[in-house]
């Protein structure tokens, strides 16, 4: 027995009246429509049909109308976003039907009603990419085998085929239903045709797992900028929800929310200024929580600046003059404690050199908050200065004239006791400058502040106490890059190898 | 008529100190008063002669290294010195000649004294006072709380980097100086948070867009360790 509401649908159609029910599955096209069959043109019984109707003529009967172009399935994702000529297809309409989808379709199932013979072909459901590659095909088959001839009715007719294409790549963009064959038929004493109204039910893909991709440039020269993306597939928006860098002896963190609404890629870029590993975790909505992604990493590596520039600091090869100040930078009083020629530390001679530095902060990308050398350091000359009272011209210097009968203990300084002072610091200083260029000759101190580093949150900048703290991180930079080794060859040494001589006698105050 | 009575005074007080020094028994002794008090006369004296004029050198030779010798007099003679150099900071805040701000205010740098401190402080906020005399006074309160005295005057002022957000000055950066080991010469001895109180008055200014540039970086200085 053949299923009685298909039967009753076939026969309605068998009697000329079209009722036609277009549904989307899953999806929802819901259509319907009642229309009376026209009158064939020529017939041949109950079946005349209208085989010699014109596109045109279809058209105008309603036939390519019985289903909505388009329409969207009840998630949104997937839609018909057009059918040609309709979705009816038979003998007076004998053309293939071209539907084209919207969405992540990967399965489409196509079921008729109607009547059609139950042998020959039932047509062919065939899929196709957006760049129309096939990627698919399944000819239609039988509904209900059994329905074709009962005993109660041996008409070798049924109502309707169906077929699923299910593909495992791609996406579906567009499906052709290719016709029936035969279109005319005998039917008993009479002749049937061939009619199938179509129902089609989209089948949406499960989206694929979010996955989240780090990527940074591989290799910058300290300086340049890095960039470090994060891109999240499929495109979906996301909220950038922890960054973290760490090199040798640095790390970063931020858990700023930077939200990418449109799902492009987030890009973290800054000044490079060491080797750093850097990870990048967001969150993806999954049926509307907020879901964290496995965090995505990536290495950069950087690489030293070169060139001339970059190397062979030297100090200037003339050795400086003495300059005598009575002041800044030495002490208005070099002698404060009466009775002694012993004076605080650098009172009545300094070396001094300065070595300037052009440091740089990176506050972006994945070495925010590392001091660096934007610039190589350049030498300006330096300076030996010598207290102006050990000079003969000074009313100090005037006023040293030793008591000449004293033969124990201590006597009065005289004239030649200051010479000798003055001889000694500079003779001290002048050390200080040779072991200082010595140094720089030994060491690539240019090199060595070129890979110099430190750390300053650069957020606190403008905050009280954030100056020193900068100048804390550059110092100690510089220190680790060179300075605690100058120190110790240019100051410590000399000082303890070469001290100046203090005559052991008693200044008189001018 | 002052313009010539203090240029007496001024000889009359050199006089007494040359005599002083010349004819002193003793010299190993402490600075007695009455040493200190002649240095604080000269002192004053030559001082106020040279800010009335503008900071044009006083006339006369061997006046301004007597004027040195005595300031340098009195970095040992503790309250009385700390109070001539306080006078000498304030009297000298309308100046904007460096070099005679330097020979005025720069002996005492390093004068670890309450007067110095406060003269300082009140020179270093006031915007009355010359962007110079503020940034000598700036220099002072770094010196008396760091001790480095090595530190000049050039290198507390504004470099290519400042921005108005940021004002940048040298100060010690890549000053490479041997010998030098922080000093101070003692006065009155500031009270305690005195150094707390010269960082936040630091900060201040160089946080404030309203003040000048020169001063703000000088503040930056100031404010460092």
């Amino acid at each position: 027995m053949g299923n009685p509401a298909r039967r009753i649908g076939r026969r309605i159609s068998a009697q000329g009246i079209a009722t036609c029910t277009a549904t989307i599955a899953l999806i929802a096209i819901a259509g319907a429509c009642t229309e009376p069959r026209p009158t064939a043109p020529t017939g041949t019984g109950a079946f005349a049909a209208s085989r010699g109707w014109t596109h045109a003529d279809s058209a105008a009967a309603g036939d390519f109308d019985r289903a909505p172009a388009s329409d969207a399935i009840s998630d949104g994702t997937a839609s018909i976003v057009s059918v040609s000529p309709s979705l009816f297809q038979g003998y007076t309409q004998p053309n293939a039907i071209d539907i084209t989808l919207a969405g992540p379709v990967n399965s489409v199932t196509v079921v008729g009603n109607g009547a059609i013979e139950c042998s020959g072909d039932y047509g062919t459901l065939t899929g196709f990419d957006a760049a129309g590659t096939e990627l698919g095909s399944v000819p239609l088959e039988l509904i209900d085998p059994s329905d074709c001839s009962p005993p109660s009715n041996p008409d070798n007719v049924t109502y309707g085929a169906h077929a699923t294409l299910t593909v495992s790549r791609g996406i579906i963009a567009s499906v052709r239903i290719t016709p029936m064959s035969p279109l005319e038929f005998p039917v008993f004493d009479l002749v049937g045709h061939a009619s199938q109204l179509y129902t089609v039910t989209l089948g949406v893909a499960a989206p694929p797992p979010a996955t989240l991709v780090v990527h940074c440039d591989p290799t910058v020269v300290r300086g340049q900028t890095v960039s470090c993306t994060a891109t999240v597939t499929p495109t979906q928006p996301y909220v950038v929800t922890h960054r973290h860098a760490d090199g040798a002896g640095y790390t970063f963190d931020s858990a700023d929310r930077i939200s990418q609404s449109d799902g492009a890629p987030y890009e973290w870029s800054g000044q490079a200024v060491i080797d750093t590993h850097v990870s990048i975790t967001v969150e993806v909505p999954v049926n509307g929580t907020p879901t964290a992604l496995p965090p995505g990493t990536s290495e950069l590596a950087v690489t030293p600046r070169t060139g001339a520039e970059w190397t062979g600091l030297e100090i200037p090869a003339t050795t400086p003059t003495p300059e005598y100040v009575a002041g800044p930078p030495l002490l208005a009083n070099p002698f404060p404690t009466l009775g002694t020629l012993l004076s605080p530390d650098g009172a009545i001679g300094q070396y001094q050199r300065v070595i300037a530095y052009y440091w740089g902060t990176v506050a972006n990308g994945p070495n925010t908050n590392l001091v660096y050398t934007r610039a190589p350091a350049t030498i300006q000359p330096p300076h030996i200065y010598i207290h102006a009272w050990l000079l003969p011209t000074s009313a100090f210097y005037r006023a040293q004239h030793a008591d000449p009968n004293v033969v124990l203990g201590r006597n009065h300084c005289s004239a030649a006791d200051i010479d000798r002072l003055r001889n000694n610091t500079i003779a001290h200083e002048d050390r200080h400058y040779t072991e200082d260029r010595a140094f720089f000759e030994n060491q690539d101190v240019q090199a060595a502040l070129e890979a110099a580093h430190g750390e300053f949150d650069v957020s606190t900048l403008g905050q009280p106490g954030s100056g020193q703290a900068l100048t804390a991180a550059r110092d100690a930079a510089a220190a680790a890059a060179y300075k605690t080794a100058w120190d110790a060859a240019v100051k410590t040494a000399v000082d303890q190898q070469y001290p100046v001589q203090t005559p052991d006698c008693i200044p008189r105050q001018p | 008529m002052s313009q010539h009575r203090r240029p007496l005074l001024f000889v009359a007080a050199c006089a007494a100190m040359l005599g002083r020094a010349t004819t002193a028994q003793g010299q190993a002794a402490a600075a007695d008063s009455a040493r200190c008090a002649q240095a604080a006369n000269l002192v004053r004296a030559y001082d106020q002669a040279m800010i009335e004029s503008g900071g044009h050198a006083v006339e006369g030779g061997g006046k301004s290294e007597q004027r040195q010798l005595a300031a340098a007099q009195l970095l040992t003679c503790g309250a009385e010195g700390g109070t001539t150099a306080a006078a000498t900071i304030r009297s000298a805040r309308f100046l904007t000649d460096t070099t005679a701000l330097n020979e005025l205010v720069g002996p005492f740098d390093d004068f670890r004294d309450t007067a110095v401190v406060n003269a300082s402080m009140n020179v270093a906020a006031d915007p009355s006072a010359s962007i110079e005399a503020r940034v000598f006074a700036l220099r002072t309160l770094w010196v008396v709380r760091t001790g480095k005295f090595w530190i000049v005057y050039d290198r507390m002022l504004p470099t290519s980097e400042s921005t108005s957000a940021h004002p940048v000055a040298a100060c010690d950066d890549g000053l490479e100086v041997t010998d030098a080991k922080p000093a101070w010469s003692h006065g009155v001895e500031p009270p305690p948070g005195f150094d707390a109180a010269i960082l936040t008055l630091a900060d201040q200014l160089a946080a404030d867009p309203l003040q000048p540039m020169a001063v703000r970086a000088a503040a930056t200085c100031a404010a460092r360790p």
